[in-house]
Protein backbone atom coordinates (compact mmCIF):
# COMPACT_ATOMS: atom_id res chain seq x y z
CA UNK A 1 0.00 0.00 0.00
CA UNK A 2 2.82 2.37 -0.74
CA UNK A 3 0.91 4.25 -3.40
CA UNK A 4 -2.64 5.36 -3.67
CA UNK A 5 -4.87 3.14 -5.84
CA UNK A 6 -6.74 5.25 -8.35
CA UNK A 7 -10.12 4.09 -7.05
CA UNK A 8 -9.02 5.11 -3.55
CA UNK A 9 -8.09 8.54 -4.91
CA UNK A 10 -11.58 8.89 -6.27
CA UNK A 11 -13.03 7.79 -2.93
CA UNK A 12 -10.87 10.31 -1.09
CA UNK A 13 -12.00 13.06 -3.44
CA UNK A 14 -15.60 12.06 -3.01
CA UNK A 15 -15.27 11.98 0.75
CA UNK A 16 -13.42 15.29 0.87
CA UNK A 17 -16.06 16.91 -1.31
CA UNK A 18 -19.18 15.47 0.27
CA UNK A 19 -18.16 13.99 3.65
CA UNK A 20 -20.25 11.02 2.61
CA UNK A 21 -20.08 8.39 5.37
CA UNK A 22 -20.32 5.56 2.85
CA UNK A 23 -17.16 6.77 1.15
CA UNK A 24 -15.41 7.04 4.49
CA UNK A 25 -16.50 3.53 5.46
CA UNK A 26 -15.11 2.19 2.19
CA UNK A 27 -11.83 3.95 2.82
CA UNK A 28 -11.68 2.55 6.34
CA UNK A 29 -12.24 -0.94 4.95
CA UNK A 30 -9.55 -0.39 2.33
CA UNK A 31 -6.92 0.66 4.86
CA UNK A 32 -8.03 -1.38 7.87
CA UNK A 33 -5.13 -3.76 7.43
CA UNK A 34 -2.73 -0.84 7.93
CA UNK A 35 -4.41 0.07 11.23
CA UNK A 36 -4.36 -3.55 12.35
CA UNK A 37 -0.71 -4.08 11.50
CA UNK A 38 0.26 -0.94 13.43
CA UNK A 39 -1.88 -2.05 16.38
CA UNK A 40 -0.16 -5.43 16.30
CA UNK A 41 3.18 -3.73 17.03
CA UNK A 42 1.88 -3.08 20.55
CA UNK A 43 0.29 -6.46 21.16
CA UNK A 44 2.80 -7.47 23.83
CA UNK A 45 2.31 -4.35 25.91
CA UNK A 46 -0.47 -5.84 28.00
CA UNK A 47 -3.46 -4.30 26.28
CA UNK A 48 -6.14 -6.46 24.58
CA UNK A 49 -5.56 -6.52 20.82
CA UNK A 50 -9.17 -5.63 20.07
CA UNK A 51 -8.80 -2.44 22.13
CA UNK A 52 -5.64 -1.57 20.24
CA UNK A 53 -7.29 -2.19 16.90
CA UNK A 54 -10.16 0.09 17.84
CA UNK A 55 -7.72 2.84 18.82
CA UNK A 56 -5.76 2.36 15.60
CA UNK A 57 -9.00 2.50 13.60
CA UNK A 58 -9.86 5.76 15.29
CA UNK A 59 -6.45 7.08 14.18
CA UNK A 60 -7.17 5.82 10.68
CA UNK A 61 -10.47 7.68 10.59
CA UNK A 62 -8.76 10.88 11.74
CA UNK A 63 -6.18 10.46 8.98
CA UNK A 64 -8.90 9.87 6.38
CA UNK A 65 -10.69 12.99 7.58
CA UNK A 66 -7.57 15.13 7.14
CA UNK A 67 -6.09 13.62 3.98
CA UNK A 68 -5.98 15.64 0.79
CA UNK A 69 -5.50 13.25 -2.18
CA UNK A 70 -4.40 16.07 -4.46
CA UNK A 71 -1.29 17.00 -2.51
CA UNK A 72 0.74 14.17 -4.03
CA UNK A 73 1.44 12.46 -0.71
CA UNK A 74 0.95 8.70 -0.25
CA UNK A 75 -1.89 8.00 2.17
CA UNK A 76 -0.01 5.29 4.04
CA UNK A 77 2.87 7.66 4.75
CA UNK A 78 0.40 10.31 5.83
CA UNK A 79 -1.73 8.02 8.00
CA UNK A 80 0.96 6.03 9.77
CA UNK A 81 2.15 8.80 12.13
CA UNK A 82 -1.45 9.68 12.95
CA UNK A 83 -2.33 6.08 13.81
CA UNK A 84 0.87 5.57 15.81
CA UNK A 85 0.22 8.84 17.61
CA UNK A 86 -3.23 7.62 18.55
CA UNK A 87 -1.82 4.34 19.86
CA UNK A 88 0.88 6.10 21.87
CA UNK A 89 -1.67 8.48 23.32
CA UNK A 90 -3.80 5.50 24.29
CA UNK A 91 -0.90 3.95 26.18
CA UNK A 92 -0.02 7.24 27.79
CA UNK A 93 -3.57 7.92 28.92
CA UNK A 94 -5.48 4.68 29.19
CA UNK A 95 -3.26 1.68 29.55
CA UNK A 96 -1.61 0.42 32.66
CA UNK A 97 1.24 2.70 33.45
CA UNK A 98 4.23 2.32 35.72
CA UNK A 99 2.24 3.76 38.59
CA UNK A 100 0.09 0.62 38.72
CA UNK A 101 2.03 -2.22 40.37
CA UNK A 102 1.66 -5.69 38.93
CA UNK A 103 -0.06 -7.01 42.06
CA UNK A 104 -2.70 -4.31 41.70
CA UNK A 105 -3.14 -5.17 38.06
CA UNK A 106 -3.68 -8.80 38.99
CA UNK A 107 -6.15 -7.77 41.65
CA UNK A 108 -8.15 -5.75 39.14
CA UNK A 109 -8.27 -8.75 36.82
CA UNK A 110 -9.33 -10.89 39.79
CA UNK A 111 -12.02 -8.33 40.66
CA UNK A 112 -13.43 -8.43 37.14
CA UNK A 113 -13.61 -12.21 37.21
CA UNK A 114 -15.25 -12.12 40.64
CA UNK A 115 -17.85 -9.56 39.51
CA UNK A 116 -18.73 -11.72 36.53
CA UNK A 117 -18.86 -14.94 38.47
CA UNK A 118 -20.81 -13.56 41.44
CA UNK A 119 -23.24 -11.58 39.25
CA UNK A 120 -23.99 -14.76 37.34
CA UNK A 121 -24.33 -16.90 40.46
CA UNK A 122 -26.45 -14.41 42.42
CA UNK A 123 -28.50 -13.06 39.53
CA UNK A 124 -27.79 -9.53 40.74
CA UNK A 125 -24.84 -7.23 41.34
CA UNK A 126 -22.70 -8.50 44.22
CA UNK A 127 -21.94 -6.39 47.28
CA UNK A 128 -18.40 -5.32 48.02
CA UNK A 129 -18.31 -7.79 50.91
CA UNK A 130 -19.41 -10.65 48.66
CA UNK A 131 -16.65 -9.72 46.24
CA UNK A 132 -14.12 -9.61 49.06
CA UNK A 133 -15.10 -13.13 50.14
CA UNK A 134 -14.95 -14.40 46.56
CA UNK A 135 -11.52 -12.86 46.07
CA UNK A 136 -10.20 -13.90 49.47
CA UNK A 137 -9.24 -10.33 50.37
CA UNK A 138 -10.67 -7.65 52.66
CA UNK A 139 -13.15 -5.04 51.49
CA UNK A 140 -10.50 -2.33 51.50
CA UNK A 141 -8.56 -4.22 48.85
CA UNK A 142 -11.71 -4.56 46.74
CA UNK A 143 -12.24 -0.80 46.93
CA UNK A 144 -8.64 -0.19 45.97
CA UNK A 145 -8.98 -2.59 43.04
CA UNK A 146 -12.09 -0.70 41.87
CA UNK A 147 -10.17 2.56 42.07
CA UNK A 148 -7.12 1.05 40.38
CA UNK A 149 -9.36 -0.23 37.59
CA UNK A 150 -9.84 3.40 36.78
CA UNK A 151 -6.46 3.31 35.04
CA UNK A 152 -8.65 2.36 32.09
CA UNK A 153 -11.54 4.54 33.05
CA UNK A 154 -12.53 7.81 31.48
CA UNK A 155 -12.28 11.30 32.86
CA UNK A 156 -15.37 13.26 33.71
CA UNK A 157 -17.17 14.44 30.64
CA UNK A 158 -17.01 17.92 32.02
CA UNK A 159 -13.35 18.13 31.15
CA UNK A 160 -13.99 17.84 27.47
CA UNK A 161 -17.39 19.06 26.55
CA UNK A 162 -18.56 22.61 26.51
CA UNK A 163 -21.28 23.09 29.06
CA UNK A 164 -24.61 23.91 27.51
CA UNK A 165 -26.87 24.58 30.37
CA UNK A 166 -29.68 26.79 31.38
CA UNK A 167 -29.80 28.53 34.72
CA UNK A 168 -32.75 28.33 36.98
CA UNK A 169 -33.79 31.03 39.38
CA UNK A 170 -32.29 29.33 42.41
CA UNK A 171 -28.83 29.20 40.89
CA UNK A 172 -28.91 25.51 40.04
CA UNK A 173 -28.38 24.39 36.49
CA UNK A 174 -30.12 21.93 34.28
CA UNK A 175 -29.49 20.76 30.80
CA UNK A 176 -31.96 19.43 28.32
CA UNK A 177 -30.26 18.95 25.03
CA UNK A 178 -30.98 15.49 23.78
CA UNK A 179 -30.11 16.53 20.24
CA UNK A 180 -26.56 17.32 21.32
CA UNK A 181 -26.28 13.96 23.07
CA UNK A 182 -27.54 12.13 20.02
CA UNK A 183 -24.98 13.89 17.85
CA UNK A 184 -22.22 12.80 20.23
CA UNK A 185 -23.51 9.23 20.48
CA UNK A 186 -23.70 8.93 16.70
CA UNK A 187 -19.91 8.82 16.70
CA UNK A 188 -19.88 5.52 18.60
CA UNK A 189 -19.82 1.99 17.19
CA UNK A 190 -23.23 0.32 17.38
CA UNK A 191 -22.50 -1.95 20.37
CA UNK A 192 -21.09 0.90 22.47
CA UNK A 193 -23.89 3.28 21.54
CA UNK A 194 -26.46 0.67 22.46
CA UNK A 195 -24.79 0.06 25.82
CA UNK A 196 -24.68 3.80 26.57
CA UNK A 197 -28.30 4.29 25.57
CA UNK A 198 -29.52 1.35 27.62
CA UNK A 199 -27.50 2.41 30.64
CA UNK A 200 -27.93 6.16 30.72
CA UNK A 201 -31.20 6.76 28.88
CA UNK A 202 -33.23 3.59 29.46
CA UNK A 203 -31.53 3.43 32.88
CA UNK A 204 -31.02 -0.32 32.89
CA UNK A 205 -28.38 -1.72 35.23
CA UNK A 206 -25.24 -3.26 33.80
CA UNK A 207 -26.59 -6.67 34.76
CA UNK A 208 -29.86 -6.06 32.91
CA UNK A 209 -27.98 -4.85 29.84
CA UNK A 210 -25.78 -7.93 29.99
CA UNK A 211 -28.86 -10.14 30.00
CA UNK A 212 -30.42 -8.26 27.13
CA UNK A 213 -27.29 -8.34 25.00
CA UNK A 214 -26.29 -11.86 26.01
CA UNK A 215 -22.86 -10.83 27.25
CA UNK A 216 -21.22 -10.68 30.68
CA UNK A 217 -21.67 -7.75 33.04
CA UNK A 218 -17.97 -6.96 32.79
CA UNK A 219 -18.27 -6.89 29.00
CA UNK A 220 -20.98 -4.26 29.41
CA UNK A 221 -18.74 -2.34 31.79
CA UNK A 222 -15.98 -2.57 29.21
CA UNK A 223 -18.24 -1.31 26.41
CA UNK A 224 -19.33 1.64 28.54
CA UNK A 225 -15.76 2.54 29.49
CA UNK A 226 -14.64 2.33 25.89
CA UNK A 227 -17.54 4.47 24.76
CA UNK A 228 -16.83 7.16 27.32
CA UNK A 229 -13.14 7.14 26.52
CA UNK A 230 -13.97 7.48 22.84
CA UNK A 231 -16.22 10.44 23.54
CA UNK A 232 -13.34 12.24 25.20
CA UNK A 233 -10.74 12.94 22.56
CA UNK A 234 -8.71 15.21 24.78
CA UNK A 235 -7.77 14.34 28.28
CA UNK A 236 -6.63 16.28 31.28
CA UNK A 237 -4.30 15.34 34.09
CA UNK A 238 -6.35 13.83 36.84
CA UNK A 239 -6.04 11.86 40.02
CA UNK B 1 -26.04 8.54 61.97
CA UNK B 2 -22.33 8.95 61.22
CA UNK B 3 -21.26 11.74 58.95
CA UNK B 4 -17.94 11.46 57.15
CA UNK B 5 -16.26 14.74 56.21
CA UNK B 6 -13.40 14.99 53.78
CA UNK B 7 -11.64 18.20 52.78
CA UNK B 8 -9.12 18.07 49.94
CA UNK B 9 -7.22 20.74 48.01
CA UNK B 10 -9.27 22.04 45.09
CA UNK B 11 -7.34 20.18 42.46
CA UNK B 12 -8.42 17.23 40.28
CA UNK B 13 -5.66 14.91 41.45
CA UNK B 14 -7.36 14.73 44.86
CA UNK B 15 -10.60 13.41 43.40
CA UNK B 16 -9.20 9.92 43.92
CA UNK B 17 -9.71 10.47 47.65
CA UNK B 18 -13.25 11.63 47.03
CA UNK B 19 -13.98 8.49 45.01
CA UNK B 20 -12.35 6.22 47.59
CA UNK B 21 -14.25 7.82 50.48
CA UNK B 22 -17.48 7.53 48.52
CA UNK B 23 -16.85 3.88 47.70
CA UNK B 24 -15.95 3.08 51.29
CA UNK B 25 -19.01 4.74 52.82
CA UNK B 26 -21.27 3.23 50.16
CA UNK B 27 -19.82 -0.25 50.68
CA UNK B 28 -20.26 0.03 54.46
CA UNK B 29 -23.88 1.02 53.88
CA UNK B 30 -24.43 -2.14 51.81
CA UNK B 31 -24.62 -0.67 48.32
CA UNK B 32 -23.79 -3.28 45.70
CA UNK B 33 -20.92 -3.13 43.24
CA UNK B 34 -22.88 -1.42 40.49
CA UNK B 35 -24.30 1.20 42.84
CA UNK B 36 -20.85 1.88 44.26
CA UNK B 37 -19.61 2.42 40.70
CA UNK B 38 -22.58 4.73 40.04
CA UNK B 39 -21.82 6.80 43.11
CA UNK B 40 -18.13 7.07 42.30
CA UNK B 41 -18.96 8.21 38.75
CA UNK B 42 -21.47 10.79 39.99
CA UNK B 43 -19.18 12.21 42.66
CA UNK B 44 -16.39 12.41 40.12
CA UNK B 45 -18.52 14.34 37.61
CA UNK B 46 -20.12 16.70 40.12
CA UNK B 47 -16.96 17.36 42.13
CA UNK B 48 -14.99 17.95 38.96
CA UNK B 49 -17.60 20.48 37.86
CA UNK B 50 -17.08 22.38 41.12
CA UNK B 51 -13.33 22.43 40.58
CA UNK B 52 -13.73 24.46 37.40
CA UNK B 53 -13.87 27.59 39.55
CA UNK B 54 -10.46 26.64 41.04
CA UNK B 55 -11.44 26.81 44.71
CA UNK B 56 -8.74 26.41 47.34
CA UNK B 57 -10.50 23.38 48.84
CA UNK B 58 -13.40 21.03 48.26
CA UNK B 59 -15.26 19.51 51.18
CA UNK B 60 -17.48 16.45 50.97
CA UNK B 61 -19.94 15.27 53.58
CA UNK B 62 -21.24 11.75 53.26
CA UNK B 63 -24.24 10.73 55.29
CA UNK B 64 -26.47 7.69 55.27
CA UNK B 65 -30.09 8.54 56.13
CA UNK B 66 -32.88 5.97 56.07
CA UNK B 67 -31.34 3.67 53.47
CA UNK B 68 -30.34 6.62 51.34
CA UNK B 69 -26.84 8.00 50.94
CA UNK B 70 -26.58 11.76 50.69
CA UNK B 71 -23.33 13.36 49.60
CA UNK B 72 -22.85 17.09 49.83
CA UNK B 73 -19.95 18.80 48.11
CA UNK B 74 -18.93 22.39 48.74
CA UNK B 75 -16.06 24.57 47.61
CA UNK B 76 -14.22 27.01 49.83
CA UNK B 77 -15.69 30.50 49.31
CA UNK B 78 -14.14 31.94 46.18
CA UNK B 79 -16.71 34.43 45.02
CA UNK B 80 -18.21 32.12 42.42
CA UNK B 81 -21.72 33.33 41.66
CA UNK B 82 -22.59 31.21 38.65
CA UNK B 83 -23.77 27.63 38.88
CA UNK B 84 -21.23 25.28 37.34
CA UNK B 85 -22.57 23.60 34.22
CA UNK B 86 -22.59 19.95 33.23
CA UNK B 87 -22.42 18.88 29.61
CA UNK B 88 -25.60 17.33 28.30
CA UNK B 89 -24.10 13.86 28.33
CA UNK B 90 -22.64 14.26 31.83
CA UNK B 91 -26.05 15.49 32.94
CA UNK B 92 -27.70 12.42 31.41
CA UNK B 93 -25.26 10.13 33.16
CA UNK B 94 -25.61 11.79 36.54
CA UNK B 95 -29.39 11.76 36.12
CA UNK B 96 -29.36 8.07 35.31
CA UNK B 97 -27.24 6.90 38.20
CA UNK B 98 -28.70 9.03 41.01
CA UNK B 99 -32.10 9.52 42.59
CA UNK B 100 -31.48 13.22 43.09
CA UNK B 101 -28.80 15.75 42.24
CA UNK B 102 -28.33 19.49 42.50
CA UNK B 103 -25.41 21.53 41.30
CA UNK B 104 -25.25 25.24 41.98
CA UNK B 105 -23.66 28.26 43.58
CA UNK B 106 -24.78 30.30 46.55
CA UNK B 107 -23.10 33.12 48.45
CA UNK B 108 -19.85 32.71 46.57
CA UNK B 109 -19.70 28.96 47.20
CA UNK B 110 -20.15 26.20 44.63
CA UNK B 111 -22.05 23.16 45.86
CA UNK B 112 -23.67 19.89 44.90
CA UNK B 113 -26.05 17.56 46.68
CA UNK B 114 -26.67 14.02 45.52
CA UNK B 115 -28.82 11.24 46.88
CA UNK B 116 -29.02 7.58 46.04
CA UNK B 117 -31.27 5.00 47.63
CA UNK B 118 -29.96 1.63 48.71
CA UNK B 119 -31.28 -1.07 46.38
CA UNK B 120 -32.90 -3.80 48.41
CA UNK B 121 -31.85 -7.34 47.52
Amino acid sequence: MSSLPSDATELFRRYRGTRDRTARDELVATYLSLARSLAARYRHKGEPIDDLEQVATLGLIKAIDRFDPDRGVAFVGFATPTILGELKRHFRDHAWSVRVPRTTKEQVAQLRRAVDERSHALGRAPTIEELAIAMGVDTEEVLEAIEAGRAFAPDPLEAHTEPRDERTDDGTSHVDDRVDVERILAELPDDERLAVELRFFDELTQTQIAERLGVSQMQVSRLLRRALVRLRPERVVRG
Amino acid sequence: MDIVRLTVPGSPEYLRLARLATADVAARAGFDYEQVEDLRTAVDELAFALLRSEPSTLTLELELQDLELEIRGQTAPNGVDEAPGLSSLAQAIVGAVLDHSELGARDGVGYFVLRKKLRMR
